[in-house]
């Protein structure tokens, strides 16, 4: 086996920053019954540490969108669990905030973007503090003083920074993010992706960022979860050791970044045609 | 989508599945129980609502006598008799109002002004010029029930696909093919979906016109049942009444599928 | 869209309506035809009979009646069609009598509501009320029914409370759908104010009207039928107006993707 670190057991080593924050233990989803049963995920585990950066890549159709899915206690696992901050997962944690991939769909189109930064911080903020936390979230994201403007009359990157903003006014203790520059264009991504990076050291967020994207996985971790085709574990976790801060000349013009990446390919090539779904 | 409501022809909402079957069974059942009971304990005295077995005893002895077939006859009859002219007169003024900016732009504040006078409110005024006749039925009928339709192919032949007329083009097809093939098939779910509408509308306007003017068919029965105090014959006539529009939506859903098994809709509705 | 275009547009679109008035004007000037009155008569009793002090009589009570059941018709609607959009199980339940029921030409209630309530405006709304809240709880049980994963996802994983989810996701994103249920709801209500009236009150546009009918005032007819038209088009003229704020944000969408 190529591992070249396992974490995961690492609460006892008493530095602050390796405290364990998500815990997935032999996660398992199987879709239908009987003849018809298909295993997508087959044991999943890892662990995330408090104020990490986690890219989860494989290759597609390896279940990455049911195991965020099962993090975030929007689907519960058909075995195993997911430890947050120590409790079982069963529901979606207060702690923890999604941005999802389809931003054009999962922000409300009725309401201003000021408004669906506010909803979720109705029941957990007074009024007074609400308001500073978006305009802050706002600020962070380049936003500032477009909270006015209603979704559909941004641009796409514009509408993903905006997700992007009301998950960081939630204030969660981990982002969870399911392929979120899946649907901009290139150069967007590429703001999005140092956006995302700055955000996380102002925040000083755990962010579990889910990619089908190589480069952007290695760009943004700390360490990269790779897991195998159908049905699903993890392959390997290779933990990224490139400098920060990042910086989208420099980082990737590193030598080192180039055999982080050509190894995360190989394993993903190699995950691919071990797959039961290729084999099939 | 909900947001397309506006482009979209509706045909038939999605077909929706029950999650428990017997569920809808069992409620019919309940209240058909809770309503005999009612009568037979007399809660609800007899002379306001019989007890169901009466009701539908009455409607089983009704289905035996032809006459009682004459009077739905009168109502079926003049519902498709409008809709009939619907489709003759509404077709060329559809056409005329797609097709020309100039001819939509002056009917705009006409039709923009007929369009929500209630049917029911001409009754009066077709009750004095033609008196409680067929054709004041049908002009009734016609006019309450023409917008529908008209809204719906004056929209469809707005929206049929430039890009299909154009593939048309360059594939040269004549004149008539492309009318034929392309714009007529195009404008049929708009059309279903008028002329199912329409097709409602049309059987609340017969109903209304016989209730109120007097004329023949199942309305007219009913205020006669009620006045000479037949309760069961009226609650019979009222469930008949009710059986027609089932029948009505049964119809335009059956007719749909066939006719439209391209339209997403359907296919959708197939695949689910 | 310069002066001179809205100009001319405005011609084309006036050109028809006057031109109808000015031959209804004309050739009903010397009409001697009992059935057909000279347009000038007819505009004078209106003005007598719906533009004095005299209107309150008829007008006041139906148009107040037309409103409370259309407001009961429509909140109920929308409540009830909630429930049914959000409970499976509750759906499977009332579906076979729902669809009776909306299937029944709503007049035919007629004689069930005098049975019930005699001539009293309770019937009427009674019979608003019972006729024209199945097109709103059926669109907007369809329109809950529609809400995509995402925005699920998203209410869920954000903890949105109960509240939060039914007025700030599900019911906006139902909207477009129950408004145009609403739209079916109010041309119904009005069919069945004038139908009810017609048939069973003492006062009332739709009494007026048959009542007119019957005594042979036929400018008196056609008057009531002119005034029920405008009662008609203002009601849907409010409702659409008010369509248009609530919706707007669809409008702005629709527009932008266009665009």
């Amino acid at each position: 086996m190529g591992v070249l670190t396992m974490t995961g057991m690492t609460e006892n080593t008493g530095a602050a920053a390796l405290e364990v924050i998500l815990e997935l233990q032999g996660v398992e989803k199987a879709y239908g019954s009987g003849s018809t049963r298909t295993q997508v995920l087959d044991g999943v585990d890892f662990a995330v540490n408090r104020g990490e950066f986690i890219c989860v890549v494989g290759p597609s159709g390896s279940g990455k969108t049911t195991l965020l899915r099962c993090i975030a206690g929007l689907m519960p696992p058909s075995g195993g669990r997911t430890l947050f901050e120590g409790d079982v997962v069963t529901e979606p944690p207060a702690k923890l905030a999604v941005v999802f991939q389809d931003y054009s769909r999962s922000l409300l189109p009725w309401m201003t973007v000021r408004r669906n930064i506010e909803l979720p911080l109705k029941n957990k903020f007074a009024r007074g503090e609400r308001a500073e936390r978006i305009e802050h979230a706002l600020r962070s994201v380049g936003l500032a003083g477009k909270g006015d403007l209603y979704p559909w009359q941004m641009s796409g990157g514009m509408q993903q920074r905006a997700a992007i903003a009301r998950g960081l006014a939630y204030q969660p203790d981990v982002l969870l993010m399911d392929e979120p520059f899946a649907a901009v264009d290139a150069q967007t991504r590429i703001d999005l992706e140092d956006l995302v990076l700055d955000i996380q050291r102002e925040y000083n967020t755990t962010v579990l960022f889910v990619t089908h994207d190589i480069d952007e996985a290695v760009y943004l971790a700390d360490r990269v979860v790779v897991l195998s085709g159908a049905p699903t574990t993890v392959s390997h976790e290779i933990p990224v050791d490139l400098p920060r801060p990042r910086d989208q000349v420099q980082t990737k013009l590193d030598p080192r970044f180039a055999q982080l990446r050509t190894r995360i390919f190989e394993l993903i090539q190699n995950a691919k045609s071990s797959s039961v779904i290729n084999r099939a | 989508m909900a947001s397309v409501v506006t482009t979209a022809p509706g045909l038939s909402r999605p077909a929706w599945r029950p999650a428990v079957p017997w569920l809808g069974l069992a409620t019919v059942v309940a209240v058909l129980a809770i309503w005999e009971l009612l009568g037979r304990t007399g809660v609800i005295p007899a002379s306001t609502l019989p007890p169901a077995s009466d009701v539908f005893l009455r409607l089983g002895e009704l289905a035996a006598i032809p006459a009682f077939w004459a009077v739905v006859w009168e109502t079926v009859s003049s519902a498709l008799a409008g809709l009939g002219l619907v489709v003759l007169l509404g077709v060329p003024l559809a056409l005329a109002i797609g097709l020309s900016a100039f001819v939509r732009d002056s009917t705009w504040l006409v039709l923009e002004f007929l369009r929500p006078i209630p049917p029911v409110a001409m009754i009066p005024l077709g009750l004095l010029l033609w008196g409680p006749t067929e054709t004041m039925k049908l002009t009734l009928i016609t006019f309450g029930a023409i917008w529908p339709f008209l809204v719906q192919m004056v929209d469809g032949i707005r929206q049929v696909d430039q890009a299909l007329v154009d593939t048309a083009r360059s594939y040269r097809l004549t004149r008539w093919q492309t009318i034929s093939r392309i714009v007529l098939p195009s404008l049929l779910p708009f059309a279903a979906t008028g002329l199912r509408v329409a097709a409602a509308i049309a059987l609340i306007v017969a109903v209304v016109t016989e209730l109120i003017g007097g004329a023949a068919g199942l309305g007219r029965e009913i205020v006669v049942a009620q006045s000479s105090g037949a309760l069961p014959q009226m609650y019979a006539l009222i469930v008949t009444a009710g059986l027609l529009g089932l029948l009505t939506n049964a119809a335009f859903s059956a007719a749909e599928k066939p006719l439209l098994f391209w339209h997403p809709r359907i296919r959708k509705d197939q695949s689910s | 869209m310069n002066a001179g275009r809205v100009l001319s547009k405005g011609l084309v679109r006036l050109w028809l309506p006057v031109l109808l008035v000015a031959v209804w004007w004309y050739a009903s000037a010397d009409s001697s035809n009992i059935y057909f009155p000279p347009l000038a008569t007819i505009l004078e009793t209106f003005q007598r009979d719906w533009l004095t002090a005299r209107a309150l009589d008829d007008l006041v009570p139906s148009l107040t009646k037309l409103v409370i059941g259309f407001l009961l018709a429509a909140f109920g609607g929308i409540a009830l069609g909630t429930l049914l959009g959000l409970s499976p199980r509750v759906r499977s339940a009332v579906e076979p009598i729902m669809q009776f029921l909306r299937s029944l030409p709503p007049p035919v209630l007629l004689p069930i509501g005098l049975l019930l309530f005699g001539i009293t405006g309770a019937m009427n709304i009674f019979i608003i009320v019972f006729g024209a809240i199945w097109p709103t709880v059926l669109n907007t049980a369809d329109g809950v029914r529609s809400l995509p994963p995402e925005l699920r996802d998203m209410a869920r994983s954000y903890r949105l409370g109960f509240r939060q989810r039914l007025f700030a996701v599900v019911l906006p994103n139902a909207a477009p759908q129950i408004f145009s249920g609403l739209r079916v709801t109010l041309q119904l209500s009005i069919i069945l104010i004038v139908v009810s009236e017609m048939v069973a009150a003492v006062d009332g546009v739709g009494f007026y009207v048959l009542n007119s009918q019957q005594t042979f005032a036929v400018a008196e007819t056609w008057a009531g039928t002119l005034l029920l038209g405008v009662i008609g088009y203002l009601t849907t003229l409010v409702f659409l107006l008010a369509q248009r704020r609530v919706l707007a944000w669809q409008t702005g969408m629709h527009q932008t993707r266009k665009a």
